[in-house]
């Protein structure tokens, strides 16, 4: 076990490196470049560019140029934004904890209502209450998040007026958690949908499946009430199962808070990217896009270990 | 073979501890209604053994599951039935009343033990919930007497079985600790459904054994299902034969062991006497019926030997004796030859 975690860790770094690749290589693709953001009107004149792209250390060698950023990146120093002229990791972990608490808002939505939606269609198999929610867990599992979004936010925040859209600061803003959390409901809840409706479908064909288990009827036939039989016996040998798929979840939970976040203003690394390009700011979005790219996969290698912790069977497999 | 063990309460004139009467239970499956109950009375005294005898898909398990309405409904389907258990009408859909009945009332043990026991908890942690549940004692309260009655039930060492997890134990160890599970709950009447099949021969000797031994000490019913004769004849005062969801006859055990009136029961009988003896072996000609498409009249019609004209109709249940039964029209016959 131990010896293939870190087999399994070990795995992890030429694919840090492939994305530390790509993620330089944004730079240098993209048209117009940085030197002509940066200066946008005084670009014509050639003195200022040769200036600007010597600061920027843009003249040496494209291996240099790497190696430069790379050994600096790894050092927590991803350069000054051109945009808001302080220091790119000043910007940058504050912005994570916040696509965290996000994630983190996700994943309880997916785990209570899948858990809860698993097991309740599974009770009443094949009854029209069943059908209606695997209808809506097929729709929700297949729409785009910004869609989901935009639909709360149209029906939750400008319809009804209950719950707010945007506004959302910071973490440790004037409002406390009680702001945070009335802020966190819409989005985590948008994010959440895919997961959740993966969650319920997994835990629903578990649970069809524990439920006529031998021990089941035994444990009516020794006359233990039903919720006993339900979640003492039928959900314990679901949790396997229902860990293992939560595990994968979190990683797609990320990923997907990212784009919420540009629709809910949410002030995190998604919403963070997606001002950097509106703004042309290549340092930081290139520093956010290596962070999220190294969180997803550290992400993924944690819910990896995690199920083979759970099952010794999958080492060998 | 050890000899017959009998109970000391041969028959009870009394009103039935259990009493079922005509009971319908029907399973929805793609290839059409499967009837796997047709209109079964059964009636259980105190203090009495009676022996449910019939092959795979006679209806037994179902009937017997379906004494405590035990049967998830659907996928079963009640078509109609009474039952009712010390004097009281048990209603299918009063759970209460139901979970009160089920483990204190009617004990029930299973064909294969070890799945009748959760594979994630162990041993001890199961009958403790159950206890917890029904008595509302504590497990440390109930210890001794849980140490004491799987001794009873022939379990070397009691603590140390408490500790493992079903599948840790041999099917005979896991059916003598269900046994026990049944019996801490105290209850009037014990259904065991194949308790030996699964077994190999010396755990259902033991098994079979200490069932004979708790209907004598404790007073317990006892309703023993099995396509086993032997098993039966062991232990039973009264025995039922079912074939394709139906009772085929029933009486007192001498009386069918000794003169059985329905074909079917002679061919159960020839079969199985017959072992050993270097002969070639008798079995009962056919395969069981689909219960989902059964023959119109008696079901026993395509397999039976004697089948005449009047077979195309159902035979109801007629005396064949002062207390023995069976359905089967040759025994109008015999009346009117006689």
């Amino acid at each position: 076990m131990l010896s293939y975690a870190a087999k399994r860790a070990a795995a992890i770094v030429p694919t840090l490196i492939g994305v530390s690749l790509v993620t330089f290589a944004l730079l240098h693709i993209v048209p117009g470049g940085p030197v002509v953001a940066i200066l946008g009107m005084a670009a014509s004149d050639p003195k200022a560019v040769a200036a600007v792209t010597r600061e920027l250390g843009l003249d040496r060698s494209l291996p240099e140029q790497y190696w430069i950023w790379l050994r600096h990146a790894l050092g927590g120093n991803f350069g000054t934004s051109t945009e808001f002229h302080v220091p790119v990791s000043t910007l940058l972990f504050p912005k994570l904890a916040h696509t965290l608490v996000l994630t983190a808002g996700s994943l309880v939505y997916a785990v209570l209502l899948g858990l809860a939606l698993g097991i309740a269609t599974a009770l009443y198999h094949r009854s029209l209450f069943d059908r209606l929610a695997m209808l809506l867990t097929l729709i929700g599992a297949s729409a785009p998040v910004f869609w989901i979004g935009l639909l709360l936010v149209y029906l939750f925040a400008i319809r009804l007026q209950w719950l707010p859209a945007l506004g959302m600061t910071s973490l440790i803003g004037p409002g406390g958690v009680l702001e945070v959390l009335k802020h966190l409901i819409l989005p985590a809840f948008a994010n959440s949908i895919i997961s959740l409706a993966v969650i319920a479908r997994i835990v629903r064909s578990s649970m069809l499946e524990s439920l006529v288990q031998p021990y089941v009827l035994a444990a009516r036939a020794r006359g233990l009430p039903r919720w006993r039989q339900v979640i003492v016996h039928s959900f314990r040998n679901v949790l396997p199962d229902a860990i293992t798929i939560t595990g994968l979840q979190v990683g797609f939970l990320f990923g997907g808070a990212l784009f919420v976040e540009v629709v809910f203003g949410w002030p995190g690394l998604g919403y963070l990217i997606y001002s950097s390009i509106e703004a042309r700011d290549y340092v930081t979005m290139q520093a956010a896009v290596l962070i999220v790219s190294a969180v997803f996969v550290v992400v993924n290698l944690a819910a990896d270990l995690a199920r083979i912790a759970l099952d010794p069977r999958e080492v060998h497999a | 073979m050890p000899p017959p063990l009998r109970s000391r309460a041969a028959s009870q004139p009394e009103a039935p501890l259990l009493e079922v009467v005509n009971l319908t239970v029907r399973f929805g499956s793609p290839v059409g209604e499967v009837h796997a109950v047709e209109g079964v009375s059964i009636s259980v005294g105190a203090g009495e053994t009676v022996g449910i005898i019939g092959e795979s898909g006679s209806g037994k398990t179902v009937a017997c599951m379906s004494m405590t309405w035990l049967l998830p409904s659907p996928p079963a389907r009640y078509l109609s039935g009474r039952i009712t258990f010390k004097g009281e009408e048990l209603r299918r859909n009063d759970e209460a009343q139901l979970r009160k009945v089920r483990g204190s009332g009617v004990g029930m043990i299973f064909q294969n033990a070890r799945l009748s026991f959760n594979p994630a908890y162990r041993l001890g942690r199961q009958i403790e919930e159950v206890l917890r549940v029904q008595l509302g004692r504590s497990a440390r309260a109930m210890l001794p007497e849980m140490v004491q009655t799987l001794r009873y039930c022939n379990i070397a060492e009691p603590e140390a079985v408490l500790g493992k997890f079903p599948h840790e134990v041999s099917g005979g160890v896991a059916q003598r600790v269900s046994i026990a599970l049944a019996l801490l709950s105290r209850p009037d009447l014990l259904i065991a459904d194949e308790p030996t099949t699964a077994l190999d021969l010396l755990s259902q000797i033991e098994v079979l054994s200490l069932l004979a031994r708790l209907r004598d000490e404790s007073g317990l019913s006892l309703v023993l299902v099995s396509h086993d004769l032997g098993v039966v004849r062991r232990i039973a005062d009264r025995v039922i034969i079912m074939y394709a969801g139906r009772v085929v006859e029933e009486g007192p055990a001498s009386a069918i062991f000794a003169a059985p009136r329905h074909p079917y029961t002679q061919g159960l009988l020839a079969s199985a006497l017959q072992q050993g003896d270097g002969e070639r072996l008798y079995e009962v000609p056919g395969t069981p019926p689909d219960l989902a498409s059964l023959p119109p009249g008696c079901s026993f019609r395509p397999r039976c030997p004697f089948a005449f004209d009047r077979c195309v109709t159902m035979p109801e249940l007629a005396p064949a004796g002062a207390t023995h039964q069976a359905r089967c029209h040759l025994l109008e016959r015999a009346t009117e030859h006689a």
